[in-house]
C-alpha cells in the first residue's frame, strides 16, 4: 500500500467545480492528494463520507466561504457539541456528519473547517486571483495542521 | 377561502411547494404541487455541438446523471446513426444499474426511512437519517454501505460517482479490465444481502400504514415503462409501454414515436410540464412512471429473486397496484432487480472486449434516446444542422410524467388528512410524503440547511396572514 503523509489524517474539499471560487475546496483536496494526503474532491458532503471519516483520526473540512475575505483564510476547529445540535438531509454539513459518524460508527475524529474566502463564484469561471491565493494559504495551513508536533486540537 | 403553503417540500431533489386552499369550514377545497425552479437547459444548449449533449445534460442532476448521461448518448448515437460495440451496450447497462442501486439507496433510506421507521407524526427535528441512525443505526449503515457500492460501480465502469466521463456518443471512453469486474462482482454479495434484509424489513411494517396505503395516490391512472419484446422489465432500453388501470396494454410504441403517444401540457404557477397520454386528453390521460409504473407495466422482471418478489407483491396488492405508497415497495424491488441484472452483465465474457466506442459524424438531423431513470422514463429528443450544432432539444423527465399524478396525490392525501381548523404538522409531512414517495428530482439542487424548513402558513381571502406554523 502507497504510505502516505500525515496517516490518519483525511481531507474532504467540497464545493462545485464549475461555479468559480467555490471549486476551491476540491482543487485544494487535488493538491493534497498529489502530496500524499488521503484526500477527497468532492461536490457536496453526502451521508456516504460518515462512513470514511470514522476511519480517521483527524478530518479536515475546506470551502469557500463568502463569509472570509477574499484571498484570506480562516481555520477553526469544530466542536463537538456543534456535532450534537446537526441535523442532516440529502445535503449535509461537517457537524451533521461528524454525527453520523459517532452515531453509526462509535467514531469521534478531530475535526476542522478551513473556510477561503472566494471573489468570484460566477458560473464557469476560472479560480481568482484571490482564490488561488487563499488557496496556497489554506494548503500551507493544513500541511502544518497535520504535522505531529502541531499542538492539539480539539475544541471542547 | 384559506390558504396553507408548505414551502419548500422537504426531503426531494430540486425545489417545490405545495399550496391548500381550504373552504370556509375549514376543509380542503384545491391544491397544487408547484416546481418553483426554472432550469433551461432545453434553450441554453442550442448552438453547442451535439457530442457535447451527455457532458451538458448530466449537469442537470447530481443524483441521477447517469441517467441523462445514457439518454442523451442514445440520442446522439442517433445522430450519427451508429449501433454501438456489443461490449458498449453491456457497460452502459451495468453503470445504469449501479446507477439505480444509489439513487433509489438514497430515495428510501436517507429521504423516506425517517417517515417510514420513525414515523409520520415523530418529532420533526429527528426525522431525518440523524434520528434514523439513533434509532436504526442497522439499517442506516446498511443504506450508506448499499449507496456507496451503486456509487462505486459508476466509479469503476465510467470514471467518476457524480458526472462520470465514461458515457460517450457512440458507446463508452474506455473497456472495463477482469480485476475491475472482479473487484464488482466480489461486492455484490453484500449489496444483496442488504437489499433482501431491507425488503424483509419492510414488508414487516407494511400493515402499520394501511391509512396511507389507502390515501397515498391510491386512484386509477396508466402506467408507463420500457419493456423488452417479451415484455419484461427493462432499464436501458426497450419500447415504451402504457398500461392501462384496468390491466389491458394500451399502446406499445419505438421510443422515437413519444409524440405521437404522449402530448405536453403546463399549469400555471409551475415550471414542471405535465405530459399526459394523448389518446386520451388531457387531464385524463394521466399516467403514473418510476418503479411502482414499471411493475405494473411489465409482465415480469426477468430476474430470479426479483421475479420471486414481484409475484409476492401481487400476491398481496393486486397485478396492477394502485396506491402511491408502493413507490417504496417497489423500489426496494427494483434494487434487487438491478443487482442480479449487474451481476448477469458482468458474467457476460463479452463486457471485457476492447471494442467500445463506435465513431462517426452526422448522418440524420434528428435523435431519440430514452432510458429508465430511477425515476421513470426518460426522454431527450434533439435536432442538429449539417455541422452537427444543436438547433432543437426537448427533454422530458420521469418526473415531468408524474406531475399529474402527483397533483392528484397531493389532493388526495390533503382532502384526507389536513384539517385547517386543527393544522398538525404530521398532517403536512403526509403532503409531502406522498411526493416523497415518487422521489421527484426537481434539479440537483441542495436544501435549506438547518432545520426542516417547514412553513405552513394560513392565508384569508384579502391575502392576510392569519396564521403561521414554523418548523422553528
Amino acid at each position: 500500500m502507497k504510505s502516505r503523509v500525515a496517516d490518519g489524517w483525511l481531507i474532504v474539499g467540497y464545493g462545485s467545480r464549475l461555479r468559480g471560487d467555490d471549486a476551491v475546496g476540491p482543487r485544494a483536496a487535488r493538491i493534497l492528494s498529489r502530496r500524499g494526503y488521503r484526500a477527497l474532491a468532492v461536490d457536496q458532503l453526502s451521508p456516504e463520507l460518515a462512513e470514511t471519516m470514522a476511519k480517521a483520526r483527524a478530518v479536515v473540512f475546506v470551502d469557500a466561504d463568502v463569509r472570509v475575505a477574499a484571498g484570506e483564510v480562516e481555520v477553526a476547529p469544530i466542536p463537538a457539541a456543534a456535532a450534537r445540535a446537526a441535523v442532516l438531509e440529502h445535503h449535509s454539513t461537517p457537524e451533521a456528519l461528524l454525527e453520523l459518524a459517532r452515531e453509526l460508527y462509535g467514531a469521534t475524529p478531530e475535526a476542522w473547517r478551513v473556510g477561503i474566502g472566494g471573489a468570484d463564484f460566477g458560473l464557469g469561471r476560472p479560480l481568482s486571483a484571490a482564490a488561488r491565493r487563499g488557496l496556497r494559504r489554506a494548503v500551507a495551513a493544513i500541511i502544518a495542521l497535520s504535522k505531529p508536533d502541531s499542538p492539539p486540537r480539539r475544541a471542547p | 377561502m384559506r390558504k396553507i403553503t408548505i414551502e419548500p417540500v422537504t426531503r426531494i431533489e430540486g425545489h417545490a411547494k405545495i399550496t391548500i386552499h381550504l373552504g370556509e369550514d375549514g376543509k380542503v377545497d384545491r391544491t397544487q404541487f408547484h416546481v418553483t425552479q426554472v432550469r433551461g437547459f432545453e434553450k441554453f444548449v442550442e448552438g453547442r455541438p451535439f457530442y457535447e449533449m451527455p457532458a451538458i445534460t448530466a449537469r442537470i442532476c447530481g443524483i441521477c446523471p447517469v441517467s441523462h448521461m445514457l439518454a442523451s448518448a442514445k440520442a446522439c448515437d442517433a445522430i450519427m446513426a451508429v449501433r454501438i460495440p456489443r461490449a458498449a451496450a453491456l457497460l452502459r447497462e451495468a453503470i445504469h444499474c449501479g446507477q439505480f442501486v444509489q439513487s433509489h439507496a438514497l430515495s428510501f433510506f436517507h429521504l423516506s426511512a425517517p417517515d417510514l421507521l420513525l414515523g409520520m407524526d415523530s418529532e420533526i427535528t429527528r426525522r431525518n437519517v440523524l434520528g434514523l441512525a439513533e434509532k436504526h443505526p442497522d439499517l442506516a449503515r446498511d443504506g450508506i454501505a448499499l449507496r456507496k457500492f451503486g456509487q462505486r460501480v459508476i466509479e469503476r465502469l465510467a470514471g467518476e460517482r457524480i458526472h462520470p466521463p465514461g458515457i460517450v456518443p457512440g458507446g463508452v471512453a474506455a473497456p472495463l479490465s477482469a480485476p475491475g469486474r472482479d473487484a464488482i462482482l466480489k461486492e455484490l454479495p453484500e449489496a444483496m444481502a442488504i437489499a433482501r434484509r431491507t425488503l424483509d424489513l419492510f414488508k414487516t411494517i407494511l400493515d402499520g400504514f394501511a391509512s396511507e396505503i389507502a390515501n397515498f395516490g391510491c386512484m386509477p391512472t396508466m402506467y408507463a415503462g420500457l419493456v423488452d419484446p417479451a415484455g419484461a422489465l427493462r432499464l436501458y432500453d426497450g419500447r415504451i409501454r402504457f398500461r392501462a388501470a384496468t390491466g389491458e396494454v394500451a399502446a406499445e410504441f419505438e421510443a422515437e414515436d413519444y409524440a405521437q403517444w404522449i402530448g405536453e401540457s403546463a399549469m400555471p404557477a409551475s415550471y414542471l410540464k405535465s405530459p399526459y397520454f394523448k389518446p386520451l386528453g388531457y387531464p385524463q390521460g394521466t399516467y403514473r412512471v418510476g418503479p411502482l409504473a414499471r411493475l405494473n407495466t411489465a409482465e415480469r422482471c426477468g430476474t430470479p429473486a426479483a421475479d420471486a418478489e414481484l409475484a409476492e407483491f401481487r400476491a398481496r396488492f393486486g397485478r396492477v397496484v394502485e396506491s402511491s405508497f408502493h413507490y417504496h415497495y417497489a423500489r426496494l424491488i427494483e434494487i434487487v432487480y438491478a443487482l442480479e441484472r449487474l451481476e448477469a452483465l458482468l458474467n457476460s465474457p463479452a463486457i471485457l472486449e476492447e471494442h467500445v466506442r463506435a465513431r462517426a459524424a452526422v448522418n440524420a438531423l434528428e435523435g431519440v434516446g430514452v432510458a429508465e431513470a430511477p425515476r421513470g422514463i426518460l426522454i431527450h429528443h434533439y435536432k442538429v444542422d449539417e455541422q452537427g450544432a444543436m438547433k432543437w432539444a426537448n427533454l422530458i423527465v420521469a418526473t415531468g410524467h408524474n406531475n399529474l399524478a402527483i397533483n392528484r396525490s397531493v389532493e388526495q392525501v390533503s382532502r384526507y388528512y389536513v384539517d385547517g381548523n386543527h393544522l398538525q404538522e404530521g398532517m403536512l409531512n403526509r403532503v409531502s410524503a406522498v411526493v416523497r414517495a415518487y422521489d421527484p428530482c426537481l434539479s440537483c439542487s441542495t436544501h435549506a440547511g438547518g432545520l426542516v424548513p417547514l412553513r405552513i402558513q394560513l392565508v384569508s381571502a384579502e391575502g392576510v396572514v392569519l396564521d403561521e406554523i414554523a418548523s422553528r
